[in-house]
């Protein structure tokens, strides 16, 4: 290559941001993270269909599974049905609006704005990190929201049992937002998006165990289940919005026992390196492939 | 048609060759805003851009001119770090596009074909991302915010969402945008496409008036008009760049008057032509011949011709027969004339964004 370089200094400008840019610069991809995130909840706000509907649809799951059929179910070591299948519907309401967060993403690339931030100096780790940041931020709120009719529903609450629920609630919504960074990373227009989303969504919801007990499923489906990773999730927050509950009562059923594998009930926190270990994966794979120029 | 040899040397030599032309708007920075050599892309089988080389100078306002397909938008791409070079390779503003892309990225200003704003966001919204993403200190922002709004005349817009603008605002936002973190070398890939023509107008009032911010503005555009107003002209054809030079230095290589006939049998009368010596083309309307003296050649024509004579207007050359006198075919027919391979490039490239 014939191409002269020089450092960039010889030029003889002065007043050019560039002159401060040398190396890595944290202060600017942390605001620049923060930024994408602050456009995120701005475009959030103001769709007040999407804020809408990110309440209609749980609450209906609540009132049609969990009033309806909490009648004919009934209760089981102490807990209701309504109270077994509220901390699924909140995972699964927060997994869902993490996974749709995907949805600006690919929106971004079919109107032209991802390339404004793709050819922008900032690494585009950053930006991955800020969209997650949005989208979590978003999700997380929608759970927390929905977890108020936690009292209401008359579920026995300790102030641990609070702090430990927001966090697996954050934890959910980081999940599904790095699985929806990862599907917008494939997804490229908008037609296909909706295809796949409900092909995606559909599944991972009722396949999850967010409304039924999982330990009397039929062994084939019990397999299904157990390769869904919303189920650990699901079965985390259960788990832990329940516990006071559970262990007032001291009883051991199918509403109130966690997840087992191989006859093995699985302690919390593997379940919680579960999570994690999929968001890693999932960031890592979103990463590489946006991280590539082409 | 030969397509290589009368490519100025300017275009071809002088990022080997050590003494450079002097700069045309300033003398002071010696070093080329944009130098690119032998410049290359690749999709797949298909050769988008292939091997081109030349230099732009500081302040300099240079036009990339061609047909849709050429390879415009491909070596716009990898000069602003978007694409990676098949082979050959460029620096902008001083530094490598491959190896020192973020500081190519920190100093350049893009306007793409497509509109890349947030229409749910305001123009004020739309600047302060930029502003963030571009490092621009915090306490320069309002300042500079106000000084770019003003140079597009959209201040009093500035709290609208950009979902309530008009093409042609969002064009100006655009332009406004790229220049918020004070750019070396702003890029405008066709800015002028689906604007009317009053927009047009007034988006060159704005692009010209940068250039008294000191600002290198390199452009692509399959308007001849708007290359009309460039410094120098690169013509890409076919992923080649087939001439470049001043608009006036091209004009004269086409080195003569051209002459448009029609007549009752275009193809019987351009054999005649072209058997009599003439250097003979076929245009949309009829037949294009090129000679020295318009005036004095045309009762050499007349007798030539040995049908029916319906219309016959000399000129002087402009852009238009520029470009045929380079490609052998006009630029209007564009679009219809884009191969089954074209096209394909032009997905690929489209898909990739």
């Amino acid at each position: 290559m014939t191409v002269r370089e020089n450092d960039g200094v010889a030029d003889g400008r002065v007043g050019h941001d560039a002159r401060r840019t040398a190396g890595f610069d944290w202060v600017a991809e942390v605001r620049t993270a923060l930024m994408v995130a602050h456009r995120e909840l701005l475009r959030f706000v103001r769709a007040p269909g999407r804020l809408l509907s990110s309440f209609v649809l749980p609450l209906t799951f609540l009132a049609v599974f969990g009033l309806g059929l909490n009648r004919l179910v009934g209760s089981n070591g102490n807990v209701e049905f309504v109270q077994f299948i509220l901390p699924g519907v909140v995972a699964m309401i927060v997994l869902m609006s993490g996974i749709g967060s995907c949805v600006l993403v690919i929106w971004d690339r079919e109107f032209g704005f991802l390339r404004e931030m793709l050819v922008a100096p900032p690494h585009r780790v950053s930006l991955v990190i800020g969209r997650m940041a949005g989208g979590t931020a978003i999700a997380s709120m929608q759970g927390i929201a929905i977890l108020l009719l936690t009292p209401i529903l008359g579920v026995k609450l300790e102030l641990l049992t609070v702090v430990a629920t927001i966090a697996i609630v954050i934890l959910i919504a980081v999940a599904g937002t790095a699985a929806g960074m990862f599907l917008a990373s494939w997804i490229k227009r908008m037609e296909s998006f909706s295809a796949i989303m409900p092909l995606v969504m559909m599944p991972t919801m009722f396949l999850s165990g967010a409304f039924f007990p999982i330990q009397t499923l039929p062994g084939w489906l019990a397999v299904v289940v157990h390769l869904n990773p919303l189920t650990y999730g699901v079965d985390l927050l259960r788990r832990v919005v329940l516990s006071a509950q559970v262990s007032a009562a001291d009883s051991h059923g199918p509403f109130t026992s966690g997840v087992a594998l191989f006859g093995y009930e699985l302690p919390i926190l593997v379940e919680v390196g579960f999570v994690v270990a999929l968001i890693v994966v999932f960031v890592a794979l979103t990463a590489r492939r946006f991280g590539k120029p082409t | 048609m030969p397509r290589w040899h009368s490519v100025p040397y300017i275009c071809r030599m002088s990022v080997h060759s050590e003494s450079r032309p002097e700069s045309v708007s300033s003398g002071s920075k010696e070093l080329p805003a944009i130098q690119v050599a032998d410049l290359a892309k690749r999709f797949g089988s298909i050769d988008a851009v292939r091997g081109v080389s030349f230099d732009v100078k500081p302040g300099e306002l240079f036009a990339f001119l061609g047909p849709n397909g050429a390879g415009k938008t491909t070596t716009i791409n990898m000069l602003c770090t978007l694409a990676r070079p098949s082979a050959g390779g460029a620096s902008v503003a001083g530094f490598d596009i491959v190896r020192q892309a973020q500081q190519v990225r920190q100093r350049i200003g893009l306007v793409f074909q497509n509109y890349t704003l947030d229409p749910q966001l305001t123009a004020e919204e739309n600047l302060r991302f930029h502003a963030v993403l571009y490092r621009v200190p915090r306490s320069e922002v309002p300042a500079r915010m106000e000084r770019v709004l003003k140079l597009v005349d959209l201040l009093d817009r500035q709290n609208s969402r950009v979902a309530t603008f008009s093409g042609g605002m969002i064009r100006r936002l655009e332009i406004a945008r790229a220049l918020l973190h004070t750019p070396q070398i702003l890029f405008l890939d066709e800015p002028t496409v689906g604007l009317d023509p009053q927009t047009r107008s007034r988006m060159w009032h704005d692009v010209l008036q940068m250039r008294e911010e000191d600002v290198t503005i390199f452009l692509t555009t399959h308007y001849l008009d708007e290359a009309e107003n460039a410094d120098r002209i690169a013509i890409m054809d076919h992923g080649e760049i087939v001439a470049c030079d001043t608009p006036t230095a091209l004009k004269a290589m086409v080195g003569a008057d051209a002459v448009d006939l029609v007549t009752a049998d275009d193809t019987v009368a351009q054999e005649s032509l072209l058997r009599c010596g003439y250097d003979t083309h076929v245009t949309a309307d009829g037949l294009r011949v090129y000679v020295p003296d318009g005036a004095r050649a045309v009762s050499g024509l007349v007798a030539s011709v040995d049908v029916e004579l319906q219309q016959l207007r000399v000129h002087r050359p402009t852009l238009d027969d520029v470009f045929m006198h380079f490609t052998g075919r006009e630029i209007r027919d564009d679009g219809g004339g884009l191969t089954a391979q074209e096209q394909q490039v032009r997905t690929v490239t489209t898909s990739q964004r």
